[in-house]
């Protein structure tokens, strides 16, 4: 559904910006600076990817449905951090790359990551978080198929995911803070957030363990409902 | 009084043409629509009744184009001149507007004006344009002042109402209303019902609205359409319809009560659809008959209420509000409901009926004052098993909070319920839903489910917040019955609701909640017969004429004597 | 004069936009400071402190301080020794640099997070990308809903179950993974009538549009130029290297001259901007007050003068 004229304008602009954007920065970062260079090339790389994605979904027809279902599924994953004890926010967002689609998927995460920080505090990490989190979903989406088959995947994928969401973090965290990349600083970012890295990897895990199957049920459910 | 029936004769092109419209779902063999054909003009306000599965609901959704129904549909079906399938995504929502029952479902956007400009934005409308329509739309329904609020705080008519003005922001012709004060309190049902007639009436829509409590609307509809089984069984006006109506089974609770006593009565082709129209009627059934023929009402029900029972639940001076400084929502509130009693609390939105109902079940603690179930204070679950008796249950007004999304076999094996436990009597039994999922339930059947699942734990006292909400006559009539069943057995009973017909034909007494206290109570009869304003169709018709009679069966018997001989 | 807060969202963005990337990309500690100061400026004079905020936000500073020098060990000048390992003034410096940017960002990020509302971002999402912040409309307005479908549904399972002995946290956690999964399946089925009632509204229409009650006037393009020039001027100095700092093996500044000191101040007013104009409005309502208000006399008068014309 391209309209005309000047929407077809925007519709190009949309995808050069982001295309453009990453050899951009990374010659910006290679010209003027030589601290933070990691920075600046990996920021590029992140907003650019998120507006690469936006522009794709704003290009395509949308179906009320998974749009309906990225909304309600990205505010539950918000909700979800809310609730005492376990933080369900990650397990959401691959049972509905699972589930709904790659595509939905990425949409779901990168929207709590944003949703999320808009309501807990944003920071300039949030285009990190967006990609990270949207990259579980999509993950998730890709591999959709050994994964509905099996719990025992299912669970160690949630681990994994966990486990790598927080690692990229702790990247960025280096970087932004100390400009340079140096293995002592990442182990001790690491260690630093040891306990939350844990707490993401057993809440994600035991949560896709007791509930991928009633939740699966439902959101196969909702895909009968929904798919046109 | 003109005979409207012709209106739609008279005016020029027919807005709404349907002509042999049946519809088949995907996968189901029989037919939802059964050749329903009709025409409508301009401007008409259109009433939809008909018992519950009839098709109501699925011929509203024909009308409109998006969503699109999965299933097979037949027929021609006409708007504005137009073939409905010719109308792309923009026009299908610029020409006809929807709004479903469920107010909070349909509202997409986190602020009252996006809601407003949701769906200009849709169909491409340059934003400057947006911004007056908004505007527009804000002002003229009253929604002005709470721009820049949050969807989400809005009370239920409000949001309603938000839905009616987004519809009608897209300047459609046509509006169809699915059952859009079913789960409004009476207040805001009225002040919905008066903006659908403002449109009609300065702007020519043409409204077709599908309701189950038809007294609201019999008044100022031009048409009503009657739906059986799927059929067109009556396309008059609601005065000759009213009696095709009630000779359906399982409507009678829904039509207007003057029209109700008059056919009980024996008087079937008296069509009434006011309350002027009852006491006029009334007032000439008295006038035939004998002066000796004076009946006393029954006060056998009072007699019963007076003897002594043990107290089941009780509040003593309970006073609560949500934080340090804010407003008390109960203020030295004190009662009480003796066992196998039922009391049903009225009051106006927000006056603090359903914090009265959390506070009795524990979940909300009050700041000072006392409550108690059997003598034994009621504490805030703390997820212990509570000792010996007092175990209170709770049926939420959104009785979905309760499901787990199982179908109705598993829900209730979860509970640990069996259904011959249930005192649901022969008319009602799961068994021919069992393999539902339980949120595909209707209204009625969700709310037994409901109400089997909070029986689980073998209750003391139930409570239950508008068990009537949204349910037909069919389904009420057997909730009520199910409740008499549980009284019988001991239960003690709360009913929160704001249907008054209900509240007197089926409990032992009455009380209206007004800052935070009982303002009055009693039995149905005094309740009712003392009130000016929270009262009964049928005391409003029957007051002056008759003594005390608040139901439907007070006034038979009552006007026995009256009786229409018919053979 | 418009205040800070409630300029356009455009404006809003580029400011933290800026002054949060200069931060960010030149770490020179004058740099540095003047973004901490002016993002506590601002977060002080906007009278919503929170001592606990500022507590955490220096430990974590201090933290970063001290965890450098035990980790890296470059540098000349060294203070003492541990584990045989150089604890050196370098690192220490660098560390507490490295602490005043995260503190500053921190600070300035808090501060963003209260001004840039909600309404705010879908206006500037909406502008690009319509569709999208009609789905992230959607998410909002359905966080409060769901979060009370649990609260409730947590509550009434309370209600209805009890347990022998104290509960686990394996019996806590359990139980709240099964209220929020009766959470989602209420929610799933609120989103079939979600996606209808965008349907019926139009949204398979190819071509959206997005509104939103900012207007972008003169003052705020008044503002971006300002934002915009003295941004310039400092990333303009920094790319020529004259902003450069090293901290190993010695302490060396490498500006010298005008241009690096007219680029710092350049960014001093970038970083006290929002603190400025939170004044400046302070003091203008300050002085309305004393005015006095035309009575009502003399209003009457006035409109009847104006009926007549």
């Amino acid at each position: 559904m391209i309209p005309s004229g000047y929407g077809r304008l925007r519709a190009f602009l949309r995808f050069a910006i982001p295309l453009a954007f990453i050899p951009a920065m990374t010659l910006a970062g290679a010209l003027f600076l030589d601290k933070k260079r990691y920075l600046l090339v990996s920021l590029g790389i992140a907003v650019s990817a998120l507006l690469l994605f936006d522009a794709a979904y704003e290009s395509r027809r949308s179906s009320s449905g998974s749009a309906a279902a990225a909304a309600v599924m990205t505010a539950l994953a918000v909700t979800g951090r809310l609730i005492p004890v376990i933080k369900p926010s990650a397990a959401i967002i691959i049972l509905t790359g699972i589930w709904l689609g790659p595509e939905t998927g990425f949409l779901t995460g990168a929207l709590t990551a944003l949703l999320s920080n808009m309501i807990f505090g944003q920071g300039p990490w949030t285009p990190f978080q967006m990609l990270a989190w949207g990259l579980t979903g999509l993950i998730a989406g890709y591999l959709s198929r050994p994964l509905k088959k099996s719990r025992i995947a299912l669970t160690a994928f949630g681990l994994a995911a966990g486990a790598a969401y927080s690692l990229l973090m702790d990247v960025y965290t280096v970087l932004s803070s100390y400009g340079e990349f140096t293995p002592a600083l990442y182990y001790a970012s690491v260690l630093n957030a040891l306990p939350f890295t844990l707490s993401y990897m057993i809440s994600d895990a035991l949560f896709l363990f007791v509930l991928s199957e009633p939740l699966g049920k439902k959101l196969e459910r909702l895909k009968k409902r929904l798919i046109e | 009084m003109t005979d409207t029936n012709e209106k739609h004769i008279i005016s020029g092109t027919p807005a709404v043409i349907v002509k042999d419209l049946s519809f088949t779902p995907e996968g189901g063999s029989r037919r939802i629509l059964d050749s329903v054909s009709f025409s409508l003009g301009e401007g008409e306000l259109v009433l939809l009744a008909g018992p519950t599965g009839s098709g109501k609901s699925t011929l509203l959704r024909a009308l409109k184009p998006e969503p699109p129904m999965k299933g097979r549909l037949e027929g021609r079906i006409t708007v504005c001149g137009r073939n409905i399938s010719d109308f792309s995504s923009a026009e299908q929502a610029a020409a006809i507007g929807y709004v479903a029952q469920d107010p909070e479902t349909q509202i997409v956007t986190d602020r009252v004006e996006s809601e407003l400009a949701f769906g200009p934005e849709n169909i491409g409308m340059p934003p400057s344009l947006i911004g007056l329509r908004v505007a527009e739309a804000a002002s003229w329904f009253g929604l002005d002042q709470l721009t820049g609020t949050e969807t989400s705080v809005l009370s239920g008519g409000k949001k309603q109402l938000l839905n009616l003005a987004s519809a009608a922001a897209l300047k459609p012709r046509l509006l169809l209303l699915d059952e859009p004060t079913a789960e409004l309190d009476p207040v805001a049902a009225d002040s919905f019902i008066s903006a659908v007639k403002r449109l009609v009436r300065e702007f020519g829509i043409t409204v077709i609205i599908a309701e189950h409590r038809l007294s609201a609307l019999t008044g100022d509809a031009d048409r009503l359409l009657i739906l059986n089984e799927g059929r067109l069984v009556s396309d008059s006006s609601p005065r000759d319809g009213i009696p095709v109506l009630l000779s359906i089974p399982g409507t009678l609770p829904e039509a207007p009560a003057a029209a109700v006593l008059a056919h009980r009565l024996g008087y079937p082709d008296k069509s009434f659809t006011g309350i002027s129209d009852g006491r006029e009627f009334v007032r000439g059934l008295k006038k035939t008959a004998q002066p000796e023929s004076e009946r006393k009402p029954d006060t056998s029900k009072d007699k019963e209420a007076a003897k002594g029972s043990e107290t089941a639940l009780k509040f003593e001076n309970v006073s609560f509000r949500y934080g340090k400084n804010s407003r008390d929502v109960l203020s030295g509130l004190s009662f009480a409901v003796g066992e196998g009693e039922m009391l049903s609390l009225l009051g106006g939105n927000g006056a603090g009926k359903s914090t009265v109902l959390y506070t009795a079940a524990g979940l909300l603690s009050p700041y000072t004052g006392n409550v108690s179930v059997y003598g034994k204070k009621v504490r805030k679950n703390d997820g212990r098993k509570k000792p010996g008796s007092g175990r209170i249950a709770i049926v939420p007004q959104n009785v979905r909070l309760l499901f787990s999304g199982l179908t109705v076999a598993e829900e209730l094996a979860k509970a640990g319920v069996s259904p011959e436990n249930l005192p649901y009597g022969p008319d009602f039994d799961f068994a021919g839903i069992a393999g539902c999922c339980s949120y595909d339930l209707s209204g009625g059947e969700a709310h037994m489910l409901g109400l089997a699942l909070a029986l689980a734990s073998e209750p003391d006292v139930l409570l239950l917040d508008e068990p009537t909400c949204g349910l037909d006559g069919a389904a009420t009539e057997a909730l009520g019955r199910a409740l008499m069943s549980l009284k019988a057995k001991g239960v003690a009973i709360i009913t929160v609701t704001h249907s008054v017909a209900f509240a007197a034909e089926y409990s032992d007494r009455v009380a209206l909640l007004f800052c935070g206290r009982i303002a009055g109570e009693g039995t149905p009869r005094t309740f009712f017969s003392d009130a000016a304003f929270f009262t009964t169709d049928i005391r409003r018709i029957t007051e002056g004429s008759a003594d005390n009679a608040v139901t439907i069966s007070d006034a038979l018997r009552f006007f026995e004597p009256y009786k229409e001989d018919t053979e | 004069m418009i205040r800070f807060s409630d300029k356009h969202p455009a404006v809003t963005a580029l400011y933290f936009i800026s002054v949060t990337g200069i931060a960010m990309f030149v770490p020179h500690p004058v740099i540095l400071l003047l973004s901490l100061a002016g993002a506590l400026s601002y977060y002080l004079i906007r009278g919503e402190a929170s001592a606990r905020f500022l507590c955490f936000t220096a430990g974590l500073a201090l933290l970063m301080t001290l965890i450098n020098p035990l980790l890296s060990h470059r540098g000349e000048t060294v203070l003492f020794f541990i584990n045989l390992r150089p604890f050196t003034l370098e690192a220490l410096l660098y560390g507490a640099n490295a602490a005043l940017l995260a503190a500053g960002v921190i600070v300035r990020m808090n501060s963003f997070s209260k001004i840039m509302t909600t309404e705010k971002v879908l206006c500037l999402i909406g502008r690009f990308s319509p569709r999208l912040s009609a789905v992230i409309s959607a998410a909002v307005r359905s966080v409060p809903l769901f979060s009370s479908y649990y609260r409730h549904v947590s509550s009434f399972r309370a209600l209805c179950r009890g347990y022998d002995s104290e509960p686990t946290p394996y019996d806590r956690a359990k139980e709240s993974m099964e209220a929020f999964s009766a959470t989602v399946g209420i929610a799933l089925e609120g989103s079939i009538d979600a996606a209808d009632s965008m349907d019926a509204r139009g949204w398979q229409n190819g071509h959206r549009t997005a509104s939103s009650r900012f207007v972008f006037g003169q003052n705020d393009a008044a503002a971006m130029i300002y934002i915009a020039l003295s941004a310039s001027v400092c990333i303009a100095a920094a790319a020529s290297g004259l902003l450069d700092f090293d901290f190993y093996p010695v302490i060396a500044d490498y500006g010298r001259g005008l241009f690096p000191l007219t680029s710092l101040v350049s960014y001093a007013f970038l970083s006290f901007y929002p603190a400025v104009s939170e004044c400046v409005w302070h003091i203008m309502w300050k002085k309305r007050k004393t005015e006095k208000y035309p009575d009502a006399e003399a209003l009457r008068e006035y409109n009847r003068r104006e009926a007549e014309k």
